[in-house]
């Protein structure tokens, strides 16, 4: 006899960002790119700890010039110099790192040719990609815990390691309230970096396309952000003429261009070079710092859009 | 007009008996068609074989069916519906296995199910036990899909096709790579789908597995449907007469036969002549053995195979995946 079929339910979004986080939980490959913020910490403070006992570290944290640097991450306290080993030096790695990730999120559908099965089961694939998208900025968010965790625990360790209080004094607070600004709009640039990795890896099918895709950008980008505040800085010499309208491009397209915009909300304007005081060159310090907010939101939308043009439309034979 | 859903469920679709039809389809890659002018029928309850060697087409057609490729031309309903227009009314009604089977090989076969669950919607836990079970996979369920055989991978594609409660199941050669126990175990299965009231669609190189499990058949070669219909039908189309004699009668029997004008149509297979032409010729034939004295130990009405309707259809060989990769 024949039974009653009833038409199955239409996934939702949510099951399809669920489909992804339930993927990204089973896959050692995350969970270890999630516990290396932590682990890397750990593994220097245990470093640290045999320097400790093997020889004899000067009591007191040692401070720093805070316009020695382009960007102010605090000069007093054991968060500021936190704020520079896990917000500057590691994070510049990792988020390379992550970047990978969210490539390969994408890539493996490809590779593992599971994009059949998945495309034959949700039928938006508009779903498809922004749950592949929102599963980017999620790890991005993720990892941010686990930075902010691996930063928090290796601050309170450098106390005990300069043997001094393990009391927040104020200038802790001040180091901290500048570290976490810059990370949280260091974190959105990553965050932009990953949508543009998923976009290129759906538009490539692979992640080698997306990683390339993701530094010739980025590449690109950073060039042409520093040359064009340079230029509007006046801190290149003898420019030759044919280098010109080049050098003037360069400037124009500044204020649009994700580096600068990252470097416009997280750069000081002035830093200290041979004892003297100058404008960073690094920044134009006419661009609105509204407009660089309004270019990461921008960015954010042009690349989600992209990763929907890349792969809705296009037909599905890999 | 009924509609299967009118029959089968509660929702509504365009007034079309068929669960498949295709009306012109073709799909061009850059400039060269791979398959062209495909018109397609298949009923509710079908069993339906799409036949041909590697390469004729099979796949891209499934693949238009499921909404993954955009044809060039034509058109294809799935229970009326339109795959690019209105997938989600097709998927919604159908399962699939597109080619190799595929899921997440660091994924045990359990999760890959519950990943599978969550990509088609489906929210009842006991749903994932029960195509673990139904497909006997059960006692290999926390082990990595990586480590599976190619017959357990199609199994656990299978389980995944059957979490929803599908109207149409596409298996895209099911039986690809498999030993005689598994192919013969996606027989019983495929048999088993039909008798729950699910259509079958399957492509396949293999004409005696299609032959044994489908209903209705179209033959594509080159990318175009040059035969389409009951399988029945189809080989019963041109029958023959076989008559058994004893092998000192052979060479008798055959001038006798030569004399009668048979002579064209004769062969000889095993033990046996075999004379094409219909059956009501049996008697004729019979008479002029006697008359000569040569007495036939059997003489029968002889079916073809669907490989022989599909030699006489194409004048070429079918190619197994083995042979292919061999040459």
């Amino acid at each position: 006899m024949a039974i009653v079929m009833t038409p199955a339910n239409i996934p939702s979004f949510w099951d399809s960002y669920r489909l992804e986080l339930f993927k990204g939980s089973k896959q050692m490959f995350y969970k270890i790119m999630l516990g290396v913020p932590i682990a890397i910490p750990l593994v220097i403070m245990a470093i640290q700890v045999g320097v400790k006992i093997f020889s004899n570290v000067e009591v007191g944290i040692p401070s720093s010039n805070p316009f020695l640097s382009l960007t102010d991450l605090g000069s007093e306290g054991s968060f500021a110099i936190a704020n520079r080993l896990m917000f500057v030096q590691f994070a510049s790695i990792y988020g390379f790192i992550l970047v990978i990730a969210c490539a390969l999120s994408v890539a493996n559908e490809y590779r593992w040719n599971t994009i059949k099965m998945v495309a034959t089961r949700q039928p938006s694939r508009i779903k498809l990609v922004l749950s592949k998208c929102l599963f980017g900025l999620s790890l991005v968010a993720v990892s941010t815990v686990s930075m902010l965790i691996g930063w928090f625990i290796w601050a309170m360790f450098l106390k005990f390691f300069y043997s001094v209080s393990l009391d927040i004094t104020s200038d802790d607070i001040e180091a901290m309230g500048k570290g976490l600004k810059y990370f949280g709009i260091i974190t959105l640039g990553t965050g932009i970096f990953a949508l543009f990795a998923v976009a290129m890896t759906f538009l490539f099918k692979s992640v080698i396309g997306g990683i390339v895709g993701y530094l010739v950008f980025n590449a690109l980008d950073t060039y042409v952000s520093q040359v064009g505040a340079q230029f509007a800085n006046n801190t290149i010499p003898s420019i030759p003429e044919w280098a010109m309208p080049f050098l003037r491009g360069a400037q124009d397209m500044n204020p649009y261009l994700l580096h600068s915009s990252i470097s416009r909300l997280t750069m000081q304007e002035k830093y200290v070079l041979a004892s003297r005081t100058i404008n960073n060159p690094l920044i134009i310090t006419s661009n609105p710092v509204w407009l660089a907010w309004v270019m990461l939101a921008v960015y954010a939308i042009v690349l989600i859009g992209l990763a929907l043009l890349f792969f809705v439309p296009r037909d599905i034979r890999d | 007009m009924q509609t299967l859903d009118n029959a089968t469920t509660t929702h509504s679709s365009p007034a079309t008996p068929l669960v498949v039809r295709a009306n012109g389809l073709g799909k061009r890659f850059k400039k060269k068609f791979a398959v062209k002018e495909v018109d397609l029928e298949v009923h509710p309850g079908d069993v339906f074989g799409l036949l041909g060697p590697n390469g004729a087409g099979k796949t891209t057609i499934i693949r238009m069916l499921l909404g993954l490729l955009r044809p060039s031309e034509g058109e294809a309903r799935v229970f009326g519906f339109d795959p690019m227009r209105q997938r989600a009314e097709v998927l919604r009604r159908v399962s699939a296995i597109v080619e190799s089977p595929a899921l997440y090989p660091g994924l045990t076969g359990r999760d890959n199910l519950k990943a599978m669950a969550l990509n088609a919607g489906v929210r009842n836990p006991a749903k994932i036990e029960e195509v673990l079970e139904r497909m006997n996979l059960t006692a290999r369920a926390e082990d990595r899909f990586g480590t599976y055989s190619l017959g357990m991978k199609q199994r656990l594609c299978i389980a995944a096709a059957l979490l929803t409660d599908p109207q149409l199941v596409i298996l895209d050669e099911p039986t690809n790579g498999l030993d005689p126990a598994g192919m013969a175990e996606i027989r019983n299965l495929i048999k088993e789908l039909a008798g729950q009231g699910r259509t079958v669609f399957l492509s396949s190189h293999l004409l005696n597995e299609v032959q044994q499990v489908c209903n209705r058949v179209a033959v594509i070669q080159h990318g175009k449907i040059i035969a389409q219909g009951l399988v029945e039908e189809l080989v019963s189309s041109k029958t023959s007469v076989q008559i058994k004699v004893v092998p000192g009668d052979w060479e008798k029997a055959k001038q006798i036969l030569q004399r009668q004008g048979w002579a064209n149509q004769l062969r000889a297979e095993g033990d046996c002549l075999i004379i094409d032409g219909p059956i009501s010729q049996g008697a004729a034939i019979n008479k002029a053995l006697a008359t000569n004295g040569v007495f036939a130990a059997e003489i029968y009405a002889r079916s073809q195979s669907l490989e022989e309707y599909y030699l006489d259809l194409t004048g070429e060989q079918f190619h197994s995946t083995e042979e292919i990769k061999s040459k």
